[in-house]
């Protein structure tokens, strides 16, 4: 494969390349779904292909295959394409400035997910079935009920290597385990669904680590409990996300508007920009250095971390060759640093922070977000509560919509849990809503959970780009609380 | 790309190699996408990719591999795992559904869009587009040629192949004060009109700037075909047995019951000449022409194989995934037309809100069809008639059973609109719609 590589890599100079770059690909996958306790799909998928950059006079071109054979007709595409876009070119793309690097990489895998037996994965799925069903059963419902269950057990290998006109040369293999549980209740004009879905780098001892049955076992029975429970009351309350909802507001409010591409426009026409700017980074010697943007208050520490142990944004190098990194994006409030891949960094005068990412061999590196961690504070969750008259935590997400600059946002929870004089009340209310404005909400935290309360959530659905790419991130939280948020919509309906 | 014969090919050899009953799934696409931001090409891209999936049977027992390694030894593997892991799996609800041999209507577009929308046609038309976006303003989009094959045939001989073109173009103008204006299309028949689209993206843009704030509240809005396709395709997602047995869908209890407005009739139908010309769906039945919802009643659900064996009714051709895990989702929409124009539409509106696109809509309950979402590139206020201020971006919450029985006009024009699938799309004039935050 290396000789192969490095031929195309010859090829692309020898065509006039200013430089080019190769990912090829070979991704593995395992899915078994099992619903209402019978399986509904069992199935294993291979795609294997590769992906070639080459940039000629500045401007970019990509193309991409899955013979292997073809790869020299696929460089002289991805040429002749660079060359087509000149045709409408104004500022000549600015790589930055990266050694060649050379290096492999696994991700620390156990026991191999794919070589673990097809019934000790079922039993698994059937020990989730048989601890809701056990709830359910013995529940008494003021009304009759419908119940369904889903589950699923995914399991994926990205063998990828990686090779640029520098010289580079990259081995890395990642492997990725995912869980999903769903427990739903059905009544005669209502639906209530308690979920759990986790995805983890590393092998099937993740899976195990997520002690499924005890968890579905929860599940059922909150599930119980919302289906009759009354809907969330509308007003100002203070609220506590668990991470479990924590890690879509961190993605939607800071992972996204800090991505760079979507700083400068490049996402405009898709998924969306930034209410930030470029002038809000705080770079040596600029005002904002000075007088840096408050995006948060002083509880708010944020990172992009593609070291973090078990998070999908994990690795040694990214789709573009450069080192993993821990990018600091807000600092104790204040807004530090954007994630940036190679072509973007140049706009605010770095190298990149290493987030140049392919969903697969088909598509071309963006800017996409690794580990993207809210570092933890010193309370305990009980400590959280105590600081409450009257509000709610909120459990797991269940809608999620924010503006295209990413403002204002609404979010839906599965589970709203009553706090009431500093204590739970043990009440649960049905479809929490909230909403806010991204720095406005921020800046209302004022407490967060403690190291011991901190979870890694896996995201496997990120949509960004044309063509769509969806990648998979994590997101580490702590539960969090967060003053006089507004919580449903009844004052304008 | 693998032509018809090849594709034939493919799924003998597959399903010679298995002595289980077995169906074949071949997807291939070859797309190209330049993509533009800032008003200069960004991103250029070329992908072909061919996958091959087979799933066979033995009783209640189905498993499925895929791959896109289409050697003679990646296909043997294909049937090897596929084998291999059906030894392993718990019995189904449901035995094999053989795949349909019955006859279905093919349309070939002829190959006239990848001469006209190559890599160098698309950028020498973003090039002259780009000749309408004024100083000030910058445009960014996407124009894309993908060219799709689709084949399905299993070891009793059935087969079926369809491959045709479409083109997408969308484009947002922004204005250097964050106005912006849109214009996007799709085809699979002739070329479309990209200039007329920057033309458009461009005068949205300039009436867009200097917005001022949108109350808050109930409204009349009057919706653009491409808002309004929006919210359609919420409606039309759970619209199927399985989303009702699921519990995810309003049409639970409600067959051949009224939920909207006697103005609203929706059918899919593949047959109609400018829409997507699949005529079968991915368990290989025919693609039923169907009334979904007639004078606001809903007519019909749609219905996978196992849906509807599970109800004893005839499976109508909708399932979109290969092994059903989504249901059955019309893919071709269309909206039945009023009679008065959109311009009439809003002449006759004394007070309220034109939206030309939303953004990021989502479910907030499916159960009730409470959806929300945001205004985006322009929105304006309507007053006396006539188009007025534009407004700063806004946040919608409203259930389309409330808001799709408040309609109170439709346009006779209809647009292609990209959803689910293309649908056919007109204005509208919803009542009492509500706006719940501000941006």
């Amino acid at each position: 494969m290396k000789e192969q590589l490095t031929a195309a890599m010859k090829l692309a100079c020898a065509l006039g390349a200013d430089f080019a770059d190769v990912r090829v690909k070979d991704i593995r996958s395992e899915n078994l779904r099992m619903e209402n306790g019978l399986v509904t799909n069992t199935a294993r998928s291979r795609s294997m292909g590769y992906g070639v950059r080459v940039y000629a006079g500045g401007a970019l071109g990509f193309a991409a295959g899955n013979v292997l054979e073809d790869m020299e007709n696929v460089v002289r595409q991805a040429y002749d394409i660079a060359k087509a876009s000149q045709t409408l070119l104004k500022n000549p793309a600015q790589l930055d400035e990266k050694k060649p690097a050379q290096g492999t990489y696994a991700t620390e895998v156990k026991t191999d997910p794919f070589a673990v037996p097809m019934a000790e994965k079922l039993e698994i799925l059937q020990q989730c079935e048989k601890a809701i069903r056990g709830v359910w059963e013995t529940h008494s419902f003021a009304t009759p009920m419908k119940f369904r269950t889903g589950m699923n057990l995914d399991f994926r290998s990205d063998g990828v290597i990686f090779a640029d006109t520098d010289g580079s040369y990259i081995q890395q293999d990642f492997c990725q385990c995912t869980a999903r549980i769903e427990a739903t209740v059905i009544s005669e004009t209502d639906t209530q669904t308690r979920k759990y879905i986790n995805v983890v780098r590393g092998g099937f001892e993740g899976i195990v680590a997520m002690d499924l049955p005890n968890r579905a076992h929860g599940l059922a029975q909150e599930a119980a409990a919302i289906i009759e429970a009354p809907d969330c009351p509308s007003g100002e309350f203070d609220v506590i996300l668990t991470p479990r909802q924590m890690f879509l507001q961190i993605h939607e409010s800071v992972g996204h508007p800090t991505e760079l591409d979507r700083v400068l426009g490049s996402e405009a026409a898709f998924a969306g920009r930034s209410f930030l700017t470029t002038g809000d980074y705080p770079a040596a010697g600029s005002a904002r250095e000075k007088d840096p943007l408050i995006y948060g208050s002083t509880h708010v520490t944020i990172v992009a971390d593609a070291h973090c142990p078990g998070g999908l944004g994990t690795f040694a190098y990214d789709d573009e060759g450069v080192p993993a990194q821990c990018i600091t994006l807000i600092d104790k409030g204040k807004f530090t640093g954007f994630q940036t891949s190679r072509d973007y960094a140049q706009a605010i005068g770095q190298n990149s922070g290493g987030a140049g990412i392919s969903d697969g061999w088909r598509n071309l590196p963006i800017v996409r977000m690794t580990n993207i961690n809210m570092l933890p504070g010193d309370k305990t969750l009980e400590e959280l509560i105590a600081g409450i008259e009257y509000g709610f935590i909120f459990d797991e997400n269940k809608s999620w919509s924010i503006d295209d600059l990413r403002n204002n946002f609404q979010f839906a929870c599965e589970i709203a849990h009553e706090i009431k004089d500093g204590k739970r009340t043990g009440a649960v209310f049905k479809n929490p809503i909230y909403s806010g404005k991204t720095t406005e909400f921020w800046a209302s935290c004022d407490g967060v959970g403690n190291p011991d309360t901190w979870e890694l959530v896996g995201v496997p659905n990120c949509g960004k780009g044309q063509p769509m790419q969806m990648m998979r991130v994590s997101h580490g939280s702590s539960p969090t609380r967060f003053r006089k948020v507004k919580v449903g919509v009844q004052d304008v309906r | 790309m693998l032509d018809k014969k090849t594709a034939e090919q493919v799924i003998k050899n597959v399903t010679s190699q298995t002595q289980n009953y077995a169906q074949v799934r071949i997807h291939g696409s070859a797309q190209g996408t330049t993509r533009f931001a800032k008003s200069e090409i960004s991103q250029n891209v070329a992908i072909t990719d061919t996958s091959v999936a087979l799933t066979v049977f033995n009783g209640k027992k189905e498993a499925t591999a895929s791959t896109n390694v289409l050697t003679e030894a990646g296909l043997a593997q294909l049937a090897k795992d596929a084998d291999a892991l059906l030894a392993h799996v718990p019995e189904g609800e449901f035995e094999a559904f053989p795949f349909s041999q019955e006859a279905v209507p093919e349309r070939a577009n002829g190959g006239a869009l990848a001469q006209s929308f190559g890599t160098a046609g698309r950028a020498a038309l973003i090039k002259e587009g780009m000749g309408h976006v004024k100083d000030g303003y910058t445009a960014s989009g996407a124009l894309v040629l993908d060219q799709k094959t689709v084949a399905l045939g299993d070891s009793k001989g059935a087969f079926r192949f369809a491959a045709f073109d479409e083109v997408s173009f969308n484009t947002v103008v922004t204005h250097a004060d964050g106005a912006d204006g849109a214009g996007e299309c799709i085809s699979y028949t002739s070329a479309p009109d990209i200039i007329a689209q920057f033309k458009k993206a461009q005068a949205t843009a300039e009436a867009a700037r200097n917005p001022v704030p949108a109350q808050l509240g109930a409204h009349t809005v009057v919706l653009s075909p491409l808002a309004f396709g929006d919210l359609l395709t919420f409606m039309a997602y759970v619209l199927n047995a399985k989303a009702v047995d699921d519990g995810f869908s309003f049409a639970a209890g409600k067959l051949g019951q009224k939920v909207f407005g006697e103005n609203l009739t929706i059918r899919d139908d593949v047959s109609h000449p400018e829409l997507q010309p699949l005529f079968f769906d991915m368990e290989s039945n025919p693609r039923q022409a169907l009334p979904l919802i007639e004078k606001g009643i809903v007519k019909n659900l749609l219905y996978d194989n196992k849906r509807a064996a599970k109800h004893g009714v005839k499976p109508t051709g909708h399932c979109a995934q290969m092994w059903g895990g989504m249901g059955a989702i019309p893919l071709n929409v269309l909206v039945e037309a009023g009679t008065s124009s959109l311009a009439d539409i809003i002449a006759s509106t004394p007070k309220g809100i034109f939206v030309n696109e939303f953004h990021y809509t989502n479910f907030v309950n499916p159960r009730n069809l409470q959806i929300t979402g945001l205004t985006r590139n322009g929105a304006f206020l309507i007053e006396d008639g006539k188009l007025g201020a534009p407004i700063s971006t806004v946040r919608f919450t409203e259930s389309l059973l409330d808001a799709f029985c408040h309609i109170t006009a439709i346009s006779s024009e209809r647009e292609k609109v990209s959803g689910l699938g293309i649908g056919l799309i007109p204005a509208v004039r919803i009542e009492n719609f509500h706006f719940t935050s501000k941006a």
